[in-house]
């Protein structure tokens, strides 16, 4: 699943994620509304390993697709093709969990 | 007409019903409108010793609906949890085993909190419910500690075992097992222990919420271990990572993870207990004597030089 898969979206931390460091892991708990949709009536928390904390470090300020595969290319030992491809399985999965927002030219800090 | 009555607010015809301290928290329930607690299943709690502004709890008929309010976690069939419009959780306990619905929610965090039922009940209501979620609220208002669903006892040497486990985990065959078999040991619950963190580490203490075998113990220790219990033909013991600790003990734990002003606390609260205690897992065959054991390990695997002053 890609995430938008248009490589000049970009994207950044949503409000209402919390993120802490625990047992040496980054743990994301999204805590932003919910609503009475069963489906979001339950808690859960994330485990990022380390591509993903990576990822998620980088995601404090907006960033393409581009920008994230490109960057994790340089940090970790893999492909151009496998790192846009594991960004955007990134991407998606913290969409669904409402991690993580597009960011608009008007929205932009 | 209300007196003021330190930091708790006490209606003047509202009969109060004290709850010696958990944790150092007192309970005190204000009754109105003719409503009464059941105390049936009340254990002999003796309570700690009271460190802080007690948690009050007015129970009163009214309103249970939480109009206003978003769902935010359902536990079937008890209750559904929500948020107020200021963030704070409430609980809505659902009417099953021909009871009333009543609504939980906060008045003031960490302090005051209120039971409201849909109709005035026929007969005592049972406390347990709104007390621990109300107790869990307070403790998570307050950033000072977590309700664990565990069993908990003291070593010989006065340092704290936690044995976290869901419901059939095996917490209260070993806490019957422990008092048969090791009688000297200060056993603090089977079934809900009080974690709080300060200053000077993680503290467990006992509860008076206790399970099937009734263990309300109201001593506390050091945290100075966590055992993940397994019943097994044979004995064993591994050392658990904290990561693998953190993804055990986490459902076990009242975390308040709809809440973003709180959840970040809780975590931390997590974090030093799965970082600075010894994390085992203990298989061991379900008799006195394999339980025996356990304690036996529990006590060695305490961290190194704590006892060296």
């Amino acid at each position: 699943m890609r995430a938008e898969g248009v490589s000049g979206n970009r994207w950044q931390r949503a409000a209402g994620v919390i993120a802490r460091r625990v047992a040496g892991e980054m743990v994301l708990v999204p805590v932003a509304p919910r609503t009475n949709d069963p489906e979001f009536k339950s808690a859960r928390l994330y485990v990022l390993n380390d591509s993903g904390e990576y990822l998620w470090s980088l995601l404090d300020t907006p960033q393409t697709t581009a920008d994230l595969a490109r960057n994790l290319t340089l940090t970790f030992e893999t492909t151009a093709g496998r790192a846009h491809s594991d960004v955007d399985v990134f991407l998606a999965a913290l969409r669904d969990i409402g991690a993580v927002r597009e960011v608009t030219d008007a929205g932009a800090g | 007409m209300r007196v003021s009555h330190g930091p708790c607010d006490v209606i003047a015809d509202a009969r109060l019903l004290t709850v010696a301290p958990v944790a150092g928290i007192p309970i005190v329930h204000e009754l109105c409108d003719g409503i009464e607690l059941e105390r049936r299943d009340a254990v002999d709690w003796a309570g700690t010793t009271a460190m802080t502004s007690p948690l009050c709890i007015r129970h009163e008929c009214g309103d249970a609906r939480p109009d206003g309010m978003r769902a935010v976690l359902d536990v079937p069939p008890w209750c559904t949890f929500h948020m107020d419009t200021r963030g704070e959780p409430a609980a809505l306990f659902h009417g099953i085993f021909g009871e009333v619905d009543r609504l939980l929610s906060c008045e003031d965090p960490g302090l005051r909190y209120v039971v409201r039922y849909s109709v005035r009940p026929s007969e005592p209501v049972v406390a347990l419910q709104s007390e621990l979620a109300a107790f869990s609220f307070a403790l998570s208002a307050r950033a000072c500690g977590l309700i664990a669903h565990s069993c908990a006892f003291v070593t010989l040497d006065g340092d704290g075992v936690l044995c976290p486990g869901i419901s059939g985990t095996g917490k209260t065959t070993l806490a019957r097992l422990l008092m048969e078999s090791v009688p000297e040991l200060q056993l603090l619950t089977d079934d809900r222990a009080i974690v709080t963190l300060d200053t000077r580490g993680a503290t467990v203490w006992g509860s008076p919420w206790p399970g099937a075998a009734r263990i309300a113990g109201h001593g506390s220790a050091p945290l100075g271990t966590v055992v993940f219990i397994r019943h097994s033909t044979d004995r064993g013991l591994r050392v658990v990572t904290p990561g693998d600790a953190f993804r055990r003990i986490v459902n076990t734990l009242s975390m308040p993870l709809w809440e973003p002003a709180r959840c970040g606390r809780a975590l931390e609260i997590v974090d030093a207990i799965v970082s600075n205690a010894e994390l085992v897992e203990i298989s061991y065959p379900a008799t006195a004597e394999g339980a025996a054991w356990v304690a036996r390990e529990a006590e060695r695997s305490q961290p190194l030089g704590r006892h060296a002053s």
